[in-house]
């Protein structure tokens, strides 16, 4: 039986990969990160990292009102007093003041030009550019594997090929199982090739700094795996809600109106349904536990005055049980109609 | 339906019935379709030949009955295995070549067979298009790729829903001729067509169905002859006289006109006794032949509908 699923999930692999979705939805993601990792970059390459900290103190040169700009370096290196040489007489007390109270403050400057450059690093050098690429595009992942479900398995109805493939002696829930696994598969593919193309523009960034190509930061590969794992876990009660919506409506374009639909519905009703009927309402609701448990940091905090169990099921374990919930009954719905109703012919759109 | 009769049967249904609601698709048919037949599926539009080809395959759900394809005891998804199937209209994946379409029909039947495919897309004359997608296919070469994936695979069952359709009169004569031979070597083929020419050509047996029942079933050749079997036309030197002196023959039956030949209703074995009662009195026969009655002519008999090139 698991052989003949992994059989039809490989057949199901081939026509997906001959599509345009799964492509366009891939070239979406990539944009997206690389959007996001470039984007980090070039906000940091155009920082002023080498002046650190300007001052300026009230001076006349050549006749004129002017300036004089200090920094650190300055200090540093010993330079400041010839600085100070055109600065009016009347004013060098003033300015020799501020260059001493930057003094004391260039430590502090130093330490947050360093802390900027290590969230520079975490964001776009390995392994904090992975946790952070996957990051960018989480979000958007449940609404693209809507789409890819419902014209995958919607086309179906469309062209009326589940008579030439019933009619071969598949059986219907195999078909389905396979169908659903090619998404899945299909949704960890993309996923890996987000995390290969981070991995190449972090390389270049790593180049284009001069930094390692990898920080000393190893907590963040756990922190990517865990992305990567709660986004696999995301996917796949929608994959069975958009499944269930198609076969209800026998249609791609039905499944991926009523998907979408109840994705946002959920999303936007969240507060007033709450604020009508009671708290826990949002408990039930997929959407909003969905994108609150793609939000989670990997530990989760003790929420004051609550039990770490409470605090743990509040974060995980009730977005884990509604996701669970969603899949099942949203699958064993899907399969006990696709399993009962006649199969028809094309039924175009 | 273990009974020694269904032996040689590859297709058996027992009061097979499908109801949509309150409307009966298919009432209560009972088909037994021999094995290395071609046999013909007539009926009108909506006679049910669809859906009980549907029910046969496991698309449709029968409300009652029983069926079974190929042997006793064989499941019908095994039976399933070794079956090929266009219905209605052949369905594929537009986004993919032809090749690749047949290449997805094998793998899920969990078979991988590079010269099948190329020998298959030989038969039906598409090699040279085989690798082109198939949105740019006409009708007429979607049937093609259509007869090419019911054969993948070698199935001893054929299900065939208007193979023809769409076809240019060349290609249909082609793909009569493929279905000819694809009746050899105790392969069954269930064929439905609106075209009776086409299936009086090709097929062995038929069943006729009205509104979702059998009307009549078996071998070709008897069922026509079965009605047209015991008339007799003759032309004579003197057919006035001629008529005088059949009507005076006590074996001798009903006795028409048609334009300059008489129609006599008379067993054909008997024809050399009729010669020879006409010859005693001096009139001879010119031309005698049995009545011929085509499967269209049957069909509108036994249907009771009216006249026109297809069911």
């Amino acid at each position: 039986m698991i052989r003949r699923i992994l059989r039809l999930t490989r057949w199901e692999l081939f026509k997906l990969r001959r599509l345009w979705m799964p492509w366009i939805i891939l070239a979406v993601l990539v944009i997206l990160n690389q959007l996001s990792l470039w984007g980090t970059y070039a906000t940091y390459d155009s920082a002023p990292v080498d002046q650190y900290v300007v001052v300026s103190v009230p001076a006349n040169v050549g006749g004129e009102e002017s300036a004089i700009r200090v920094s650190c370096d300055d200090i540093e290196d010993g330079t400041v007093d010839s600085l100070l040489t055109d600065v009016p007489d009347e004013f060098r007390e003033q300015a020799r003041q501020e260059v001493e109270s930057l003094r004391e403050r260039c430590s502090e400057i130093r330490d947050q030009i360093a802390a900027g450059r290590q969230r520079f690093v975490n964001q776009c050098i390995l392994p904090g550019s992975l946790a952070n690429g996957l990051k960018a595009v989480k979000d958007f992942v449940p609404i693209l594997v809507i789409i890819l479900a419902t014209s995958f398995f919607g086309r179906e109805y469309t062209l009326g090929t589940f008579r030439p493939v019933m009619s071969r002696g598949v059986r219907r829930w195999e078909f389905l199982g396979a169908k659903a696994l090619s998404i899945v598969l299909t949704s960890g593919a993309w996923l890996f090739i987000v995390s290969l193309t981070v991995v190449v523009s972090s390389l270049a960034v790593a180049l284009l700094i001069g930094e390692d190509v990898i920080s000393e930061d190893a907590g963040q590969w756990l922190s990517a795996a865990v992305i990567s794992g709660k986004v696999i876990c995301v996917v796949l009660p929608y994959i069975a809600v958009s499944l269930f919506f198609t076969v209800l409506t026998r249609s791609g374009t039905g499944g991926v109106s009523i998907s979408l639909g109840h994705f946002f519905f959920e999303l936007i009703t969240i507060r007033p349904l709450t604020a009508l009927f009671s708290p826990n309402v949002g408990n039930y609701m997929l959407a909003p536990k969905v994108m609150s448990f793609l939000q989670l940091d990997f530990v989760p905090p003790a929420s004051e005055g609550a039990s770490v169990f409470a605090s743990f099921f509040n974060l995980y374990l009730n977005p884990l049980l509604v996701m669970l919930a969603y899949t099942v009954v949203a699958s064993a719905a899907a399969a006990w109609l696709f399993l009962r109703r006649d199969v028809t012919g094309p039924r175009g759109e | 339906m273990a009974e020694d009769r269904y032996k040689d049967i590859a297709i058996a249904t027992e009061s097979l019935t499908k109801h949509y609601g309150r409307v009966v698709a298919v009432d209560g048919l009972s088909l037994a379709v021999p094995r290395g037949q071609i046999f013909g599926l007539l009926g009108p539009n909506g006679s049910g030949k669809t859906t009980t080809m549907g029910m046969l395959l496991g698309l449709v759900k029968p409300t009652s009955g029983r069926f079974r394809l190929l042997d006793e005891g064989v499941s019908h998804r095994e039976a399933l295995r070794h079956t090929g199937a266009i219905v209605e209209t052949p369905c594929f994946y537009p986004y993919l070549s032809g090749r690749d379409n047949l290449a997805y029909f094998q793998g899920i039947s969990g078979k991988s067979n590079r010269g099948e495919l190329n020998e298959l897309l030989e038969k039906v004359g598409l090699a040279d298009r085989a690798n082109d997608r198939l949105r740019t296919y006409s009708q007429g070469m979607k049937q093609r790729l259509g007869l090419a994936c019911v054969l993948l695979g070698d199935p001893e069952i054929l299900f065939l829903d208007e193979p023809t359709n769409g076809m240019d009169p060349d290609g249909m004569a082609e793909i009569r001729e493929l279905i000819r031979s694809l009746g050899t070597g105790g392969r069954t083929v269930l064929l439905s067509s609106h075209l009776l020419h086409e299936v009086e050509q090709v097929c062995d047996s038929v069943a006729i169905l009205s509104r979702g029942r059998l009307v009549v079933q078996g071998r070709l050749d008897d069922l026509v002859h079965s009605l047209a079997g015991d008339r007799l036309r003759v032309r004579t030197t003197d057919n006035e006289k001629a008529i005088g002196i059949l009507s005076e023959l006590d074996w001798v039956g009903e006795i028409t006109v048609e334009d300059r030949t008489i129609l006599v209703a008379v067993p054909t074995e008997r024809s050399p006794e009729l010669t020879a009662a006409l010859g005693r009195s001096d009139v001879y026969v010119a031309e005698m032949s049995a009545e011929q009655m085509s499967l269209e002519q049957y069909y509108f008999k036994v249907t009771g509908s009216g006249e026109g090139g297809t069911a």
